[in-house]
């Protein structure tokens, strides 16, 4: 090959390693797995990572759905459309309870300035579609349009967070409460709650609870505790919330309600 | 060999010594952080905002990942290019916007990481996403860093144009080797930037395919290592043999070893994603064995390197199987620093056997055995290089000799002790199973606590390394205020039986990357198809935004 011959053994020897390499790993060592396949095909099909059969059949399988949000492509470009300007506008009903600036001024109210745009609509589905409890909140979700929901939903991710900076309140049992927040309790699989509802993170639909109201939380947690409430997918809270006693929920919501921060007028 | 005392490296000094001293001055600024770190998270300080932790990790990752090796690279590859090929250079306009892009990426995305925009950590997995301004910077750099693979290239092209039939001097041909792997590798990271990560940070894409942004990432995130390597390898190859007193055992085993690092070092990322689930399991067997080919040029530079110095030893007047190892200069820092590197790269690179093997992995995988592993090979075998590198050329660029040579010899000793007590203790933790990437550990918990002392150990390693970085840029410094005086100009050594004729194969390139291409649609181009083909991918971007 152009005029040096060492090309034709390097080439050759990297095709004959490459061969080999692929024989073994898509061949001979799939076929030795645990539950591997007679058949050769499906065999190489599962080692380049092709999924043998209906791969959504499983997920199918099993009861009602605990909602009907999911985060799929479809719903991140659906919450894209929001219109905030417009949600505002509609938020005057919700202003009463909530707050005009989404910080509510009684403890059972919880407050919706600057959740994520995921947060409020997946809790505005969850009420429309009856996978959460409507008696509350029923009455004012019945009339929304799915368009509405999205606006509100972008409304409210809008209002600025008054206790995105703040600090935790010197509560009395901060010591368990801020170990459950910043470490959980992993003998008893509760994952830290931090890391999903801040300060250290927010995943996709959970909601921010720094500054959050004490009682909406403790009411919340004893619920899913309870099971009453069971709009949470693959009941990721349920499981913690009934691994927590009552009075340690009454820490946790004391120590989020003590996250501290001015309240803007 | 052509020069002058006065212009020693082609008056290209001033270019070579800009890259050194900003690689040196993000250098000094990284180091403490690191320290910083090891001690936040070990039980003798108490817990810190994680923000503050991450913020510090993306800091010291980016800076040593993109902009210090690359300005080391560039500015050592300057060196070689005018001293190896003995005429000036052309395209110093270019290589000075070069410099500058290089500089100003690292720059921008720096002050974006210090502004808490993006705590993204230098591997910026998505769905992490930081400010847009972050990924522009690390993108700038790696397009300043092309202009240098250009210019690389072009000289090397014109010289055989110039020579037709000689040899090309073996640093240049490493040089270039280095270059080229690294304008293909970064290409992996750069398009994930480019197609997946700003489209979704200017609210282009709903979604991100976090999936095949791994993919990509991991294109560039072994053979970045090699990119980072070659200059060492360099160093060993062409400085190492004579400031030893001898002479390089094998040209030609050097370009063997070089070639085989620029086809097999690109074409094994997926040994960083053992556990993702995107990839089949085929592929990341075949990925393993080509990992395993990677250890064949460092083996053959090893028994290369080893068989140099036994014959400086034996010049010396060492007698005996092991009598030629005493007879060696160690006084001299390139002698001491290359012992030092062997020393570690035979252990990290003991550790990275078990890191590539599809079955040892899953013992090690995530845990701190990993980053104990990454400080141990580049930190520890690669950087010491570097050191020994600048403090070569230092003299030659400057025109002063070496202030201190006591200082240089304790400096390299302190990186070479405590890298060894910062990351050997590192690599026990993981095998406890410490977790990489956390921000603190309670060590009350009985599970942890007999991590506890060994994390210790490693911080206090880490602030050996400080004193030792505070130590060379107070050497490189009083050099470079040290009198003029007379200093012989940069050589390479030559080889025992120096090549008249080279085959092809050993003086070119261009077939060869016919085969690095095809290894790479080989071993990526199914699972790159798969993932862009599969529309069920995307998920939601999670922004990092400032507390």
């Amino acid at each position: 090959m152009k005029g040096d011959p060492r090309f034709k053994t390097w080439f050759s020897g990297t095709v004959v390693l490459f061969i080999v390499a692929g024989v073994i790993g898509f061949v001979w060592l799939p076929s030795m797995q645990p539950g591997g396949t007679v058949d050769l095909w499906a065999t190489i099909c599962r080692a380049v990572g092709l999924p043998i059969g209906p791969a959504q059949a499983s997920m199918r399988a099993g009861a009602q759905s605990a909602s009907d949000v999911a985060w799929t492509t479809a719903t991140r470009a659906l919450m894209a459309r929001g219109n905030a300007a417009h949600g505002a506008a509609l938020a005057t009903a919700c202003n009463n309870c909530h707050g005009a600036s989404g910080v509510s001024s009684d403890a059972a109210f919880p407050n919706l300035a600057g959740q994520s745009v995921d947060a409020i609509y997946k809790q505005l589905e969850d009420y429309r579609s009856g996978k959460r409890n409507t008696e509350v909140m029923g009455v004012f979700v019945s009339p929304l349009s799915p368009q509405d929901i999205l606006d509100l939903a972008a409304h409210f991710a809008s209002l600025p967070n008054p206790f995105g900076a703040s600090a935790p309140g010197p509560a009395s049992s901060a010591a368990i409460a801020r170990n459950l927040v910043e470490v959980g309790s992993p003998m008893r699989g509760i994952a830290s709650c931090a890391t999903c509802h801040g300060p250290m993170g927010l995943v996709p639909g959970a909601p921010e609870l720094r500054g959050q109201q004490r009682a909406y939380l403790e009411q919340e947690m004893q619920a899913l505790k309870s099971g009453a409430r069971r709009n949470d997918i693959s009941e990721q809270m349920r499981n913690v919330a009934r691994q927590l006693t009552g009075e340690e929920i009454a820490m946790l919501a004391a120590y989020y309600a003590g996250f501290t921060g001015p309240i803007p007028r | 060999m052509p020069g002058s005392a006065e212009r020693p490296v082609h008056g290209s000094n001033r270019l070579v010594l800009a890259h050194f001293w900003a690689a040196f001055a993000a250098f000094a600024l990284a180091i403490p952080l690191g320290a910083w770190q090891m001690l936040a998270r070990s039980p003798m300080h108490r817990w810190v905002d994680p923000e503050h932790y991450y913020r510090a990790v993306t800091a010291h990752g980016t800076t040593f990942a993109y902009a210090f090796p690359t300005l080391i690279a560039m500015g050592f590859g300057y060196a070689v290019c005018a001293v190896a090929l003995g005429r000036p250079m052309h395209g110093m306009r270019l290589a000075w916007a070069s410099f500058w892009l290089v500089i100003a990426g690292a720059a921008i995305a720096l002050a974006t990481v210090a502004a808490g925009n993006a705590t993204v950590l230098y591997t910026f997995y998505p769905p992490l996403a930081g400010s847009a301004w972050y990924y522009i910077g690390v993108l700038v750099a790696v397009v300043g860093s092309w202009v240098w693979v250009g210019l690389m290239v072009s000289h090397f092209a014109r010289w055989k144009r110039d020579h037709p039939g000689l040899p090309v001097p073996l640093a240049m041909f490493a040089t270039v080797a280095g270059a080229l792997l690294w304008a293909w590798t970064s290409l992996g990271a750069g398009s994930e930037i480019l197609f997946l990560i700003l489209p979704n940070a200017f609210g282009w894409t709903a979604t991100i395919d976090a999936g095949l942004a791994r993919l990509l990432f991991s294109w560039t995130l072994h053979a970045i290592v090699y990119f980072w390597l070659i200059p060492a390898y360099i160093a060993f190859y062409v400085l190492l043999p004579q400031a030893a007193g001898g002479r390089l055992y094998s040209d030609k085993m050097g370009r063997v070893a070089f070639l085989l690092l620029l086809v097999f070092s690109m074409p094994i990322g997926f040994h960083h994603l053992f556990a993702d689930p995107q990839v089949g399991a085929g592929f990341k067997f075949v990925h393993t064995v080509f990992t395993g080919m990677v250890a064949v040029p460092t083996l053959l530079t090893i028994f290369t390197i080893c068989a140099s110095l036994e014959i400086a030893g034996r010049l010396r007047g060492g007698q005996g199987v092991l009598g030629w190892i005493a007879a060696l200069p160690w006084d001299r820092p390139l002698v001491l620093a290359s012992a030092f590197s062997l020393v570690m790269l035979g252990l990290g690179g003991a550790g990275g056997v078990i890191n590539m093997s599809y079955a040892l992995n899953s013992t090690v995988h995530n845990t701190q055995w990993v980053t104990g592993h990454f400080h141990l090979i580049y930190g520890g075998a690669i950087v010491i290089m570097y050191f020994a590198i600048a403090y070569e050329l230092w003299p030659r660029l400057t025109g002063r000799p070496l202030a201190a040579p006591k200082l240089v010899r304790l400096q390299l000793w302190t990186w070479f002790v405590g890298m060894l007590v910062t990351t050997l203790p590192w690599h026990l933790v993981g095998l406890m199973g410490q977790p990489r990437r956390m921000a603190y550990y309670d060590y009350t918990d009985p599970a942890l606590a007999p991590q506890a002392i060994w994390v210790s150990v490693s911080a206090v390693g880490g602030f050996v390394l400080v004193f030792s970085a505070l130590l060379l840029i107070g050497v490189l410094i009083a050099s470079h205020r040290a009198p003029a005086a007379s200093v012989s100009p940069l050589t390479f050594a030559l080889a025992v039986h120096p090549p008249r004729t080279l085959p092809r194969s050993l003086n070119s390139f261009g077939v060869w990357m016919v085969l690095v291409v095809a290894l790479t649609v080989a071993n990526y181009g199914y699972p790159v198809a798969q993932s862009l083909a599969l529309k069920t991918t995307g998920v939601a971007a999670y922004p990092v935004k400032p507390r």
